[in-house]
């Protein structure tokens, strides 16, 4: 069950869970697709990832204009998976910076000023590669690092102590192991982070002014712009993230370069998000996919989506047509939760001594789902919850988006945006006499 | 920290059991012959890369033999334990206690007592949960039915990556008979590990006896007693407190006069941390007034070496000494090599504060021989420790430094780092 690359490396040969052990392992809820096991990505027609490339292409690749764009998504609806299927898609044209602030720093504590110094370093990372130094023109090159080097040593570090490389290293070398130091003591020592905040507060304009250098000098060795993908900028509560974005909108937008930021959901309907999202050339929210259109006919379309996730991962008779049809409908349409429950099954399935998927132990995975529902939802959200079955309509309420954090509500979109119960949920609301 | 106490002599033998700390007399079979069990074994086995499941639970004693059977049928799989304690509150230092090699290694890790951690412990596993998906290991985090629903709430994108809910609740019901070590309140110190597993055993225990309507009083009290000790080992004092209270409230329902005189002594350590030397000597002497009559030999020698701490602490050298005497001229003869080696350690201290650092020498080395021959590390750290800290305050500054950097390497051996910290710092000043 491994994944072997054909002599056409765009064309992978995968093979699938052939026993429910592999299905265990191959349905895990943690992992979103990446790299290899992007082979088993379904295209589910996302018309996020369609148009962010556009605006990426159109703007930035043709006519060099930077554009900075807000990706968002609830919880469990693939957003991981969309955002590295994109970067995998857009890495022939685009020089792709991957950032992930929360290796560096808690999200309980991620600043703006966090954001940007990170992204730099990444940024003076990446382009150390010898795809970059081994075309620029030597002498720019040597002046562009050795002024890197000491801007991190005198304006970064500036009286904090810290180790110097070797002497005898060269330049991009040496700025490598200030970046290795920069990390280590900024992830590890409160107060150097401390101190180094302060200092680089009043000197962003420095900073990004060496992003904006470097990212022309990528541009010109690559001839592929650089687009910064910030991929848990999305972490932070919503009270931090609040801060990070509506406070520091300039700020976030001020290189000449693209980027992508992932966004927390919930401040996504919040008031100020109306004056912020214009500085942002994009915003794209993912939504999950449809089981059931809004006058609840069911969607062929979403259904034949998610049952292809599935029969990309396991060989056919791993799961009887009854089993997977149970799922499908549990998962609501969020992939993860279809996964999850695809390997909770397996794990019942093999702990049973069976060799399938079958309903019964589908059915017991419901079963977890639904005590989770019972364990999270309070008395008089059920009313809300019955009362938003009939109407499908969102609000901006602090009540509304808590029911869909706990995902027992859901968003859809087509064209325009409304809300569902989770499927789940919506047995438990007529049980109780809620529902017809 | 002003000083460390060496593990005191239990005052009944201790026989833990070999899963740790059995709670009933009797077995809990519902909980292994469910389904979810050999589910949760089919997972932590088949995964393969990390996963993370839950495991909802409702009588302490079932979860620990839940993962007792576990540990057995996943061998030769490494497990390991975490237990949430406001020391070490990141579930990720879990990785901190692994070598290099078992960090790449599969392994399963039991977290336990999440319920009783903050809200922001359950936010930083949904802020960290790439970190957690990224190793090698199967993780099971145990809930009560009640931490269930605050985990969604607190943590939903964690909580949506699962690959399961494992259910062991038990069927309500009568309980069954207390074991051994549920009508006792001995405890064992050692490494931090085993400290926090008595703690959080028995903590459960307490949090279920407090919700059955006609739990027996003199149990409830006698967990009261053991929690008590066991966090005024780890430095919970304001915690020690209050179960202390707690358990001399109850003292009337325990028909024992030994488990008073338990109590006394157990508050008179704790007010002697605190520096409240009057009710110290108050409640030891009240302690020493019953140890004698029943016939509690080994109470009443951990008394007298306890007021002669008292006195040593009040510079009253003479009095410390008789103290001592009368401590040593007990337990070699009950047997109690522990209570022996804490005088010699004792005696060690009150040698240096009359000068005589050749003697002062000669009975720590004493004390060590002890402790090494019980293979009780945690003391020889904490004497180590405690004989660095008395030279402190003989102003014996480039003498003492030594001492307590060896005592925090000791303890960060032990794995408690906390006090190593203390004692690096405390080192650090002295060199100053």
């Amino acid at each position: 069950m491994d994944i072997r690359s054909m002599s056409d490396a765009t064309k992978l040969q995968i093979e699938r869970a052939a026993t429910l052990e592999d299905a265990i392992y191959l349905l895990n809820p943690q992992k979103p697709l990446e790299g290899e096991t992007l082979a088993y990505y379904v295209d589910r027609g996302s018309l996020a990832r369609r148009d962010i490339q556009i605006l990426l292409r159109a703007n930035d690749l043709r006519r060099g204009e930077a554009v900075r764009i807000l990706f968002s998504g609830h919880t469990g609806c693939g957003k991981s998976t969309e955002l590295n299927k994109l970067c995998e898609e857009l890495a022939g044209s685009f020089f792709i910076v991957k950032v992930s602030t929360s290796k560096i720093v808690q999200p309980t504590d991620l600043t703006y000023v966090d954001v940007v110094l990170i992204a730099a370093m990444e940024l003076f990372r990446a382009a150390t590669a010898q795809e970059v130094i081994g075309k620029a023109p030597a002498v720019r090159l040597s002046e562009i690092w050795e002024d890197l080097a000491d801007f991190i040593r005198q304006r970064v570090f500036g009286h904090l102590p810290y180790r110097t490389p070797a002497e005898s290293l060269d330049v991009t070398a040496k700025v490598s192991a200030l970046i290795f130091e920069f990390e280590t003591k900024y992830k590890s020592e409160a107060s150097s982070r401390d101190t180094i905040r302060s200092q680089m507060e009043g000197r962003l304009s420095e900073i990004i002014e060496r992003i904006n250098t470097l990212a022309v000098m990528v541009r010109q060795s690559t001839q592929r712009p650089v687009l910064f993908v910030f991929d848990d900028t999305d972490k932070p509560d919503p009270e931090r993230g609040r801060a990070l974005f509506f406070d520091h909108p300039t700020t976030l937008t001020g290189f000449q370069a693209s980027a992508i930021y992932t966004f927390n959901i919930a401040l996504w309907y919040s008031r100020e998000f109306k004056t912020f999202r214009d500085y942002f050339s994009g915003r794209f929210l993912l939504p999950n996919i449809k089981l059931f259109h809004r006058d609840e006919a069911p969607d062929e379309h979403g259904c034949t989506l998610l049952q292809t996730v599935i029969d990309r991962r396991l060989q056919p008779d791993l799961i009887t047509p009854d089993a997977l049809t149970q799922m499908i409908v549990a998962s609501g349409g969020l992939v993860r939760s279809l996964i999850g429950l695809g390997q909770f099954a397996a794990v019942n399935a093999l702990g049973r001594g069976a060799q399938r998927i079958e309903a019964q132990d589908v059915a017991r995975a419901i079963v977890e789902l639904r005590n989770d529902f019972i364990a999270s939802l309070r008395e008089e959200e059920y009313t809300m919850l019955a009362a938003l079955r009939r109407t499908k309509q969102l609000a901006a309420d602090d009540e509304v988006q808590d029911l869909l954090q706990t995902v027992a509500l859901l968003q859809y979109e087509n064209g325009e945006v409304w809300c569902d119960v989770h499927p789940v949920v919506v047995e438990l609301l007529r049980e109780r006499g809620l529902l017809a | 920290m002003s000083s460390l106490t060496p593990a005191s002599s239990p005052t009944k033998p201790v026989a833990p059991s070999p899963n740790g700390y059995t709670v009933f007399a009797e077995a809990l079979p519902e909980a292994l012959a469910r389904d979810d069990f050999t589910n949760l074994a089919v997972l932590l086995r088949y995964a393969r890369e990390g996963c993370w499941a839950f495991a909802v639970y409702s009588h302490v004693a079932a979860r620990e033999e839940v993962v007792a059977a576990l540990k057995t049928l996943l061998q030769p799989l490494p497990t390991y334990e975490w237990t949430y304690s406001p020391e070490r509150p990141s579930p990720l230092s879990y990785l901190e206690t692994l070598s290099e090699t078992q960090r790449r290694e599969r392994a399963v890790v039991f977290f336990f007592d999440l319920e009783r951690a903050p809200d922001e412990l359950w936010k930083s596993l949904d802020y960290n949960r790439e970190a957690l998906s990224a190793q090698p290991h199967g993780l099971v985090f145990w809930i009560s039915s009640a931490g269930r629903g605050r985990a969604m709430r607190a943590a939903p994108h964690f909580w949506s990556q699962r690959s399961g809910v494992f259910d062991f609740r038990l069927t309500p019901g009568p309980l069954p008979p207390f074991s051994d070590w549920a009508r006792s309140s001995d405890i064992v110190i050692d490494d931090w590990g085993n400290i926090l597993r008595q703690i959080r055993i028995t903590q459960g225990l307490l949090d279920e006896l407090l919700a059955t309507p006609d739990a027996p009083p003199a149990v409830i009290a006698l967990q009261h007693l053991r929690l008590g000790r066991l966090c005024y080992y780890v430095d919970r004092l304001p915690a020690a407190r209050t179960h202390l209270e707690e358990a001399a409230a109850l003292a009337s329902t325990v028909a024992d006069p030994r488990f008073s005189a338990d109590v006394l002594q157990a508050l008179g350590d704790l007010a002697l941390r605190e520096a409240e030397l009057g009710e110290a000597r108050r409640r030891y002497e009240a302690a020493l007034a019953i140890y004698p009559q029943i016939g509690a030999r080994l109470g009443e020698a951990n008394v007298q070496k306890a007021l002669g701490d008292l006195a040593l602490r009040e510079a009253e050298l003479g009095e410390a000494r008789r103290r001592y005497e009368a401590a040593l001229a007990i337990y070699p003869q009950i047997g109690a090599r522990l209570g022996e080696a804490n005088v010699y350690a004792s005696l060690a201290r009150l040698a240096l504060r009359e000068g005589d650092d050749e003697l002062a020498q000669a009975q720590l080395a004493r004390a060590l021989a002890f402790y090494q021959s019980l293979n009780d590390r945690y003391s020889i750290a904490a004497q180590v420790a405690n004989f660095g800290i008395e030279l402190l305050r003989l102003q014996r500054r480039d003498d003492a430094a030594p001492l307590l950097l060896q005592a925090a390497g000791l303890f960060e051996e032990i794995g408690l780092p906390q006090y190593a910290v203390q004692l690096r710092q405390r080192a650090g000043a002295a060199l100053r």
